[in-house]
């Protein structure tokens, strides 16, 4: 278990404040902002205040460990930097981009470090309560655990949609336009997304006993 | 064959015309049920007025299927916290963007290249072109046996 700068892990892992929803900027703004820091470097600076948090947000929860979410999230930024000259404006935010460059960092990283699975403990959130009722927090960092494992096994973009929805707090519209779908189709989304995650976690709580293999009714259709 | 096969009649479809079979769609949603969910995420992220509150209540209370659901929705609202990096991280990372000189992408791409590339890349690079030439000379010698020069 990835144990790594865990003296750091309770203070760096703070929770933002509830029901603070990181509302994208305005368009005209940003696109301002954009060329101004094409020209002049310095100006990225205003563009990496803007986005720092949910990106850092979003690499934290692919990769549930402090220092690596630093080093990607570093590596995002300066990433976004080199290659701003060539950035175009094709109709989606700005932060879609971010997100794009961040989830192939992250992308590379799982590839990296296949051998390594887990869900360290510090990704857990359990951090206050530990102290106060020991047998309730190890029973939730348990449940906690096993939902991770289970959000670690959906595709990608149901994965992306409940960190986005829960870790950075987008609206359906937000993600709609990181995801490129309607907002609709977010929610239908996110529906099929929970659905799926409840049987994923049915599967793992009760097992079916081996060799109770599928009926000869349940047996997918081959076609010759 | 018979040609009599091809011939074409209205609405016929040709062989090359016919659809490949259709992957298994997704059943329809129960679209009540996805907006009472959506609208319970919303709860739980505090976007949710009080009175819209009470509705929501109400309405998933006539919902019974759907509690499985929104307790799994509340356990990932309880995994899946909002977080935020320490300030001491941020501050150091915007000093240092902003005292970063972006490199011309070519050299670029060649440094990371170099930082990433294993040892043992080394000597396949260079044994390529060895290689490419070997296989050029072996295949003109035997252009020269097969013609005869």
């Amino acid at each position: 278990m990835n144990r790594g700068g865990s003296g750091r892990e309770t203070s760096a892992q703070r929770a933002a404040p509830e029901s603070q929803p990181l509302a994208l900027p305005d368009d005209g703004d940003e696109r301002a902002l954009i060329e101004q820091a094409k020209q002049d470097p310095q100006a990225f600076g205003a563009l990496y205040q803007r986005y720092v948090d949910r990106i850092y947000a979003y690499i934290y929860h692919r990769v549930h460990n402090v220092q690596d979410a630093e080093d990607l999230t570093a590596r995002t930024f300066v990433r976004a930097l080199e290659h701003l000259p060539r950035y175009q404006d094709r109709g989606a935010p700005f932060s879609a981009w971010l997100y794009r460059i961040a989830h192939n960092l992250v992308a590379n990283w799982h590839r990296d470090h296949s051998r390594r699975r887990f869900i360290p403990l510090e990704g857990l959130s359990l951090r206050g309560r530990a102290a106060e009722e020991p047998e309730a927090a190890v029973e939730q960092e348990e449940e906690h655990r096993l939902l991770w494992e289970a959000i670690e096994q959906l595709p990608e973009e149901r994965r992306d949609l409940l960190i986005y929805k829960f870790g950075s707090r987008l609206s359906n519209v937000e993600i709609g336009q990181l995801m490129n779908r309607s907002e609709g189709a977010i929610k239908s989304l996110y529906f099929r997304t929970l659905a799926t995650l409840r049987q994923e976690l049915r599967r793992r709580l009760d097992p079916e006993p081996p060799g109770s293999g599928p009926t000869s009714q349940e047996k997918p259709r081959t076609t010759p | 064959m018979n040609p009599r096969r091809f011939l074409y009649r209205p609405g016929r479809r040709f062989p090359w015309q016919r659809e490949s079979p259709r992957p298994p769609t997704e059943p329809p949603l129960d679209t009540e049920a996805v907006a009472l969910v959506e609208a319970h995420a919303r709860l739980l992220l505090g976007q949710l007025s009080a009175q819209d509150e009470r509705l929501l209540r109400a309405r998933l209370e006539a919902r019974p299927d759907l509690k499985e659901l929104t307790r799994l929705a509340e356990a990932l609202a309880a995994a899946i916290q909002p977080v935020s990096p320490e300030k001491a991280f941020r501050d150091d990372l915007a000093r240092r963007l902003a005292e970063h000189h972006p490199a011309s992408s070519q050299e670029e791409t060649l440094r990371a290249w170099l930082s990433q590339a294993p040892l043992w890349t080394w000597p396949v690079a260079a044994g390529v072109p060895v290689m490419l030439g070997l296989l050029a000379f072996v295949w003109l010698r035997r252009q020269q046996v097969t013609t005869g020069l």
